[in-house]
């Protein structure tokens, strides 16, 4: 599915006083393609990536998916496109407690027409065995891949990933990106990851750099490497 | 795989609340004792209210009664002298004994002067004999009634009604108290009569005869005898007329007892209306007062369970808002997420409130023989009303629900990146900022104190009204426990008074034994009361303001009132009022307030009242006893029976009074639990952050609850005075119903007790919230921060 922004733009209210987190962008993402969204803090990045998965509304311009608008649908209609089509992984987890890993990466397949089990999208994160654990007898990295899994599990077509190892250290925040590079390489899923660090823009096909919500940069990464290869900042 | 469903959703609710195990049940307990009371309560009052309703109809209840003086009035007196012959006779009662048909006489002369004064009814004279019972295990009283021709006619419970000579009805439930069976021999007054049924009369759905406490009726009963035995008894007849409403209102009555009608009728006392009569319309007062007040408990317990549990479900969705915020971003709908808490949440609702709901149908059976006991009243069908199963169940149901769908969906309604990243945390938004405002001039602890007040002014706001309504309630319990012990027995143990001897009649004569004294019924201004005239020098009956100076004094210069009769009449010292009996006026100035609550008494020294009415300082018709008199009276009435049977009475009261202390404790009990647990589950990761900075496990407690504890503490303080105001209101009420003051008081010994019993309540409930404080951990309180 491709994603196309035109002229996006997105301001909030901040103490009576306008600020604009996006200005004019304009963004094609083929369907397949794995990019990263680098910026500082404040850039406007993680803003991008939650008009662009319908998570918040933009005041001005187009987003499509796969060709179909979502600026201008309703919440019900986006729920059930993101339903359909996306999936979502954060810096914290945000696992439910009260449920084993297994039971965590269930919620994630509601309403989903052709969804894997809960143990097969375990088994893609290499938790197969800790199933029937809870999330507070994981470590932080597992429990990122529980949320990875919990992502997967209705086969999304775009997965969109919001700093998500930002909470890691860096020999766990590497697994992540390993696996998330080895989903886009097993699946073709399109990957949109957001990230403050620099060094993680190297495993990408494609790096989008955002400032005062602009972009500023635009390049094919054609010296993509391993997340192993990759030294953390 | 298939698509799932929200079956992982229930899951997670059903953990939820199985994590929570005691405090839900807790709640259900509520929520069952809401359902309960209320079912019980309106079943068995709904099944009275139906029998006594076509009994009623089937023996032509009264609508009002009119009292009528026992003395004759100077026209009678002269009908009684010039055309029967009898000189000396005083009373109506005497005349009775004397001469029942001059006695005939007079009652058809008044009622027909009743007739006239008020228009559009029709009457009936009612007469009744007191009678005492010399039985094994004491002395019993029993008022025989007249069978009506058709205005409260008499109704037979079980057995046959006596037609005959020798035979008697009684009430059922003296009977069973005493073990007395149909076809057993009863004695009165030295004759054998043979109890034929068990008889009760509409006019006496409770059997008071004298004073509005003494109603218990396994010491007292109603009698039914054949009409020729009625006729024959050698005692006085006292009599009132019973009416029935055929052409006017009750307030067009009402309209017309007024001082013409005093002019017209001299021998007029009272115009009471069924509804405001102890004797025949308690049992109204009951029916409406018994279901309002167990609508009003049953949903302030209701209430209560609905709101700790939608808070409950509040602080779950908070703490979940990140998590479902990724669900949502995931696309999950609001529905997925809330339906299965609603669900549940409903099904243990209903579970509790059915329960509740059964088992208020079973004990509405007890519940109505309870009521029995002391009305006396036909036994009533209790079935199945769908009313009940509405408000006892359907109600709360739908309000907890609609309450909680209102609640998540107004929480969980907004978009996944507001649910996941909060604009800023709660904390930072209120708390902080709160703790310099306005109260710089505060202590650190107390600053924090009212900070965590603040930052949950829900849960806070629950906690107060939950906690002071449970105390008023157990102050009100309070307030009437050993009530009934401020009446009679306290009144007859401060005099030497043993026996009360009545005479048949007014006598001049002077009494063998004991102090001479004149009891009669008078208005004073437009108030009923018992006059008490007291002779001059005697001591068996002291009299006593709230300061305890004699008012002996008092007494001699005027009319000194109890305080029962003060604060019925709003009449206080230095008032002159005017004194009336039988078209006699005597016009007296009040000199003095007696400390005496047992009913609307007045005092006065019998020389100047005997002078006044009778032109004979001599008069006299009780003679007060310090023991058993010699010779013969009609009739004997002896105090100490009088306070046991009272005290027998308010024992069973004060039983019921502290079930109601212990259940208005166990839901502070309950109230203070769930609610300090819930905060310390709210604040876990500040309070956890207070131990990383080096504050003990004290400090924090104090921290936390020390606010809430000080709130409860002041619940209790000002739930003194609210009771207070809640006693004279209730008092003024039933003043203005029943013409009695109820003696509600709480004494500070009471109000000691209540206080170590409400801090014991505290400690127990805030006592899990407190080790959870002491356990707790700065591991988990970061992963429960993270999650």
């Amino acid at each position: 599915m491709d994603i196309s922004l035109k002229n996006v733009e997105k301001t909030f209210m901040q103490t009576k006083v306008e600020v604009a987190a996006l200005r004019g962008v304009d963004l094609e993402i083929p369907s397949g393609e794995f990019v990263v969204v680098l910026g500082p803090s404040g850039s406007g990045k993680s803003t991008l990536l939650n008009v662009m998965g319908g998570l918040d509304s933009v005041s001005a311009g187009e987003i499509s998916i796969g060709g179909k608008d979502i600026a201008s649908r309703s919440e019900k209609g986006l729920l059930a496109f993101r339903r359909d089509n996306l999936g979502f992984i954060f810096q914290q987890y945000y696992l439910l407690s009260t449920l084993t890993v297994a039971e965590n990466v269930e919620t994630g397949a509601y309403g989903a027409k052709d969804a894997h089990s809960p143990l097969e999208a375990l088994r893609m994160v290499l938790l197969e065995e800790h199933a029937d654990k809870y999330p507070f007898e994981l470590s932080g990295g597992e429990q990122q891949r529980v949320a990875i899994a919990r992502a997967l599990v209705k086969k999304p077509k775009i997965l969109f990933c919001d700093e998500p190892t930002g909470s890691l250290d860096e020999k766990t925040g590497k697994e992540v990106l390993k696996l998330l590079a080895n989903i886009h390489a097993d699946l073709r899923t399109t990957i949109v990851l957001v990230t403050h660090n620099k060094a993680i823009a190297s495993i990408a096909d494609r790096v989008v750099t955002l400032t005062s919500g602009e972009i500023v940069a635009d390049h094919q990464n054609d010296k993509r490497v391993s997340p192993d290869e990759i030294h953390w900042h | 795989m298939r698509s799932t469903g929200i079956r992982i959703h229930f899951l997670h609710a059903w953990r939820f609340m199985k994590k929570r195990w005691l405090s839900f049940l807790l709640l259900g307990v509520l929520l069952f004792a809401s359902g309960f009371v209320y079912t019980t309560m309106a079943e068995s009052i709904a099944a009275i209210r139906d029998a006594s309703e076509a009994y009623f109809e089937e023996t032509n209840q009264e609508d009002f009664s009119i009292e009528v003086s026992d003395r004759l009035t100077a026209s009678e007196k002269e009908h009684v002298r010039d055309v029967c012959g009898l000189q000396t006779t005083e009373t109506l009662s005497a005349l009775s004994s004397a001469d029942s048909s001059c006695h005939e006489d007079i009652l058809s002369s008044r009622k027909e002067t009743l007739i006239q004064v008020f228009t559009g009814v029709s009457l009936e004279a009612r007469l009744f004999m007191d009678i005492p019972l010399f039985r094994d295990d004491g002395n019993h009283r029993m008022r025989i009634l007249n069978d009506a021709d058709s205005i409260n006619k008499s109704h037979i419970e079980e057995g046959n009604k006596p037609l005959s000579s020798g035979e008697i009805a009684i009430l059922g439930n003296y009977a069973r108290a005493n073990d007395i069976a149909l076809e057993d021999e009863f004695v009165v007054q030295g004759e054998t009569f043979i109890v034929t049924g068990f008889v009760l009369f509409p006019d006496y759905n409770l059997p008071v005869f004298d004073h509005p406490f003494l109603f218990d009726s396994t010491k007292q009963t109603l009698a039914l005898m054949s009409d020729e035995d009625f006729a024959m008894f050698d005692a006085p007849k006292r009599a009132y007329f019973a009416g029935v409403l055929e052409e006017v209102s009750a307030s067009e009555l009402e309209g017309m007892f007024d001082q013409a009608a005093f002019l017209t009728a001299p021998f007029l006392e009272n115009l009471t209306l069924t509804e405001n009569n102890m004797r025949s319309g308690a049992i109204y007062a009951e029916i409406e007062g018994g279901h309002a007040f167990a609508l009003i408990v049953a949903a302030f317990i209701a209430l209560l369970g609905l709101l700790i549990i939608v808070l409950s479900l509040l602080k779950t969705l908070r703490a979940n808002s990140r998590p479902f915020g990724v669900l949502k971003a995931l696309g999950v709908p609001d529905n997925a997420l809330i339906f299965p808490f609603l669900a549940l949440i409903g099904i243990f609702a209903l579970l509790f409130l059915l329960l509740g709901f059964l088992a208020g149908q079973f004990a509405a059976h007890p519940m109505q023989d309870i009521f029995r006991d002391f009305y006396l009243l036909p036994e009533g069908k209790i079935r199945f009303r769908v009313v009940t199963l509405v408000i006892a169940l359907a109600l709360p149901l739908t309000l907890l629900l609609g309450l909680s769908f209102v609640v998540m969906k107004r929480l969980l309604g907004k978009r996944p990146v507001a649910l996941i990243h909060p604009a800023l945390t709660e904390w930072a938004k209120g708390g902080l900022k709160r703790f310099r405002i306005g109260s710089w001039r505060l202590s650190f602890l107390v600053r924090m104190q009212i900070a965590f007040i603040k930052r949950r002014p829900g849960k806070f706001a629950v906690f107060v009204v939950g906690l002071f309504g449970a105390l008023f309630a157990g102050f009100f319990s309070f307030g009437m426990h050993d009530m009934l012990e401020r009446t009679l027995p306290e009144y007859y143990g401060g005099t030497g008074i043993e026996v009360k001897a009545y005479t048949e009649d007014i006598t001049f004569d002077e009494p063998a034994e004991g102090e001479k004294v004149l009891e009669l019924s008078v208005r004073v201004n437009e108030t009923n009361a018992s006059l008490v005239a007291l002779s001059e020098g005697q001591t068996l009956h002291p009299l006593k303001d709230s300061r305890g100076r004699d008012l002996t004094g008092s007494l001699a210069e005027g009319l000194v009132i109890s305080r029962g009769f003060s604060d019925l009449s709003g009449l206080r010292e230095g008032d002159t009022v005017e004194v009336t009996l039988a078209g006699d006026n005597l016009e007296m100035e009040i000199t003095g307030v007696a400390d005496i609550y047992a009913g609307s008494h007045v005092f006065a020294t019998r020389e100047v009242v005997a002078e006044w009415l009778f032109t004979d300082p001599s008069a006299y018709n009780v003679v007060y006893l310090s023991e058993s008199p010699e010779v013969d009276y009609a009739l004997l009435v002896f105090t100490d029976d009088i306070v046991e049977q009272l005290r027998d009475t308010h024992e069973i009261f004060n039983v019921f009074f502290r079930v109601l202390v212990a259940s208005a404790l166990f839901i502070a009990l309950v109230v203070v639990y769930l609610l300090t647990v819930m905060l310390v589950e709210d604040h876990y990761y500040p309070l956890a952050m207070f131990k990383v900075l080096g504050y003990d496990n004290s400090i924090i407690r104090k921290i936390l609850l020390g606010g809430y504890v000080k709130a409860a503490l002041l619940c209790f303080v000002v739930g003194i005075p609210v009771a207070l105001l809640a006693f004279a209101f209730t008092r003024r009420w039933m003043a203005e119903m029943y013409e009695f003051m109820v003696p509600l008081a709480i004494t500070p010994v009471q109000v000691l007790i209540y206080f170590a019993l409400f801090l014991a309540t505290l400690f127990l409930g805030t006592m899990s919230a407190k080790r959870k404080i002491d356990k707790m951990s700065l591991k988990d309180a970061l992963a429960i921060y993270q999650e």
